[in-house]
């Protein structure tokens, strides 16, 4: 699904010295799977997902997403890219405060209110939340759920591709691992990338790309373990 | 596929913002169109006494020298004043044979005032013999509605609309400007023209005219007075349609006109700056969800269709909300204020109407700005977490 061939990102690029978020990153990935990215902070495994999600545009390279170079398509394509094939979650939740858990959830949806309430319901109920906190404003709801409605929020589209900033950064271990588990259940005919510091999430996870510096430090496979 | 963000939600989930926005903008319409509303109340009843009454009678005060009587001519007081009353015999004797000339008679006139919302105009009315009332009111298409006709001296009969100005019934003393002569009032007239008419009494501060009764087609007198071979002057005095108009135009039009524009430029300028200030606050607050939005697919025209759909909606709702208070308030202040005032006054006015859209359009135009600024300042979220 994803081929990464010698992606650069290079921030302050008229300065001296160039900074490298991503320095040569060459990757493929499967069209289905969950995949950990995982490296220390700093090491650009976020700017790796904001350049393959058309968030960010690398400096170099080319990622071609279904055989198609996205980094050099115009930015109605990439707005409609990330409408109707990606969904996101964010290393915070991200939730329009004045929104009920509900309508933060549907807000994205590309289909019929009505169509998106019913796949709204099933998602947040899998994901742990209680008919009576759909209706709920973030504020009223705790860290973890709020997080868990982002969840659903990137599930609604029902996404080719779903990209995960942290998203586990702040639930309690229980809940991590129920986020984890959605997670890799989503993954069986889609593809999740969980961006992530934290190893002990990674446990289930398909592939694991190892981050250092802007460059791929070792991708390992589930097999290969 | 779905490809609107939805301008509902803010408004359904923020009603405490949403409805205070709504009602200063009703309550500002409702302003604009309530001080529109009294204003033009007063225009409205003026227009009767400056441009309809005299489109039926004239008052005129002609010097001698206009008459061709020069007084170096005489010898004696005496004479010039004989020459003088013949000259305007002779010249009312010319008037009446004028085509669309009614009649024309030398008499006294008093004084009315009547008492706009704003502002107050004074008119003469004549005071002719009881014989000669019957024919100046089928003239006017004045009715007598209430009390008798005049059969002494000193008697007068009043408009329905002038006599509630004046807070006045039947029976009641009319004696303004009249050099302390008391003008009882012996009935009421129904007439489109606010007619008056009484019959003499001493002397009053009016002074004496020539009341000319017209049609519309002959009511300007210097066409009239030159059609009879004389040529008015600066220093004659002649109220007639063509005077009273200058002076309406003068007096009423050009001031109060004046005076709703600059009332309407203050209320935009403030009410602009107040929804500025408002809307950037608003959108300050919002500049997450615009990212969130922008982040996951949505373009900036989305958000930028969301935002004025919002905005559409909430002056939307405002205008007919501030509409119905408006009807209300008129049809209040028509029948508790005004009627009893005796002022003329209509609901409607699609020209001022259209005069405050216009200003709500202009302040809709007014916050593209703070718009194109938030919008052309979204990020997205990895922007915003790096």
């Amino acid at each position: 699904m994803f081929e990464i061939k010698n992606v650069s990102m290079i921030y302050d690029m008229n300065s001296d010295e160039k900074m490298y978020a991503l320095n040569g990153f060459d990757l493929t990935l499967p069209d289905t799977g969950l995949v950990g990215v995982i490296g220390p902070s700093g090491s650009g495994k976020s700017t790796l997902m904001y350049c393959m999600s058309t968030l960010k545009t690398p400096t170099e390279g080319s990622i071609l997403y279904n055989g198609q170079d996205i980094t050099t398509l115009p930015n109605k394509n990439r707005e409609m890219l990330r409408r109707n094939e990606f969904g996101f979650v964010f290393q915070k939740h991200y939730l329009v405060p004045y929104m009920t858990a509900m309508d933060n959830v549907i807000v994205a949806g590309t289909n019929n209110d009505k169509e998106l309430m019913d796949k709204a319901t099933q998602y947040l109920l899998a994901l742990g939340l209680k008919e009576k906190e759909f209706y709920k404003r973030p504020s009223k709801l705790s860290g973890g759920q709020c997080q868990r409605v982002a969840i659903a929020r990137a599930m609604i589209n029902n996404p080719k591709v779903i990209f995960a900033d942290e998203p586990t950064a702040s639930l309690d271990h229980e809940n991590a691992f129920n986020v984890m588990k959605i997670l890799k259940k989503y993954s069986k005919d889609r593809l999740v990338i969980v961006v992530t510091h934290d190893r002990s999430i990674l446990t289930d996870v398909d592939i694991t790309v190892e981050m250092w510096d802007g460059k791929l430090s070792n991708a390992i496979r589930k097999e290969e373990r | 596929m779905k490809s609107k963000l939805s301008a509902l939600k803010f408004v359904r989930n923020n009603k405490k913002q949403v409805w205070v926005m709504i009602v200063a903008l009703s309550l500002t319409f409702m302003t604009m169109y309530i001080v529109n509303f009294l204003f033009l109340t007063t225009k409205e009843s003026f227009k009767a006494l400056f441009l309809e009454q005299p489109k039926r009678v004239a008052y005129l005060d002609i010097t001698p020298a206009t008459m061709g009587v020069e007084k170096d001519n005489y010898t004696s007081d005496d004479e010039y004043s004989v020459a003088i009353d013949k000259a305007r015999d002779n010249m009312i004797a010319d008037i009446k044979k004028h085509e669309g000339i009614r009649d024309a008679v030398l008499t006294q006139t008093i004084y009315a005032s009547y008492q706009g919302i704003i502002g107050q105009v004074g008119y003469d009315f004549p005071l002719l013999s009881k014989e000669q009332i019957p024919e100046f009111l089928n003239h006017m298409g004045a009715k007598l509605i209430e009390g008798r006709m005049p059969e002494g001296d000193g008697e007068i009969l009043v408009d329905e609309k002038v006599l509630k100005n004046k807070k006045m019934e039947v029976g009641g003393y009319f004696n303004e400007s009249s050099y302390g002569h008391t003008f009882k009032v012996v009935g009421v007239l129904a007439s489109d023209y606010m007619t008056c008419v009484g019959t003499p009494m001493g002397y009053t501060n009016s002074g004496w005219y020539i009341v000319v009764l017209c049609d519309e087609a002959n009511a300007d007198m210097t066409k009239v007075l030159k059609d009879i071979g004389i040529t008015p002057t600066e220093y004659d005095t002649m109220y007639d349609c063509v005077d009273w108009a200058d002076m309406y135009e003068e007096l009423v039009t050009k001031q109060l006109d004046a005076a709703l524009l600059a009332i309407l430029i203050v209320v935009v300028i403030f009410l602009a700056i107040s929804i500025l200030v408002a809307y950037v606050s608003f959108m300050r607050s919002r500049v997450n969800e615009y990212c969130l939005y922008t982040s996951i697919g949505f373009g900036r025209k989305d958000v930028y269709g969301m935002i004025m759909r919002e905005i559409v909606l909430i002056f939307g709702i405002s205008i007919i909300l501030g509409g119905i208070v408006t009807v209300i308030i008129m049809i209040y202040l028509g029948s508790f204020v005004l009627e009893p005032m005796g002022l003329i006054y209509k609901y409607f006015y699609p020209e001022h109407l259209l005069r405050i859209l216009a200003a709500f359009v202009a302040i809709v135009g007014a916050l593209q700005i703070p718009i194109s600024v938030t919008i052309n300042n979204i990020k997205t979220i990895d922007m915003i977490e790096e």
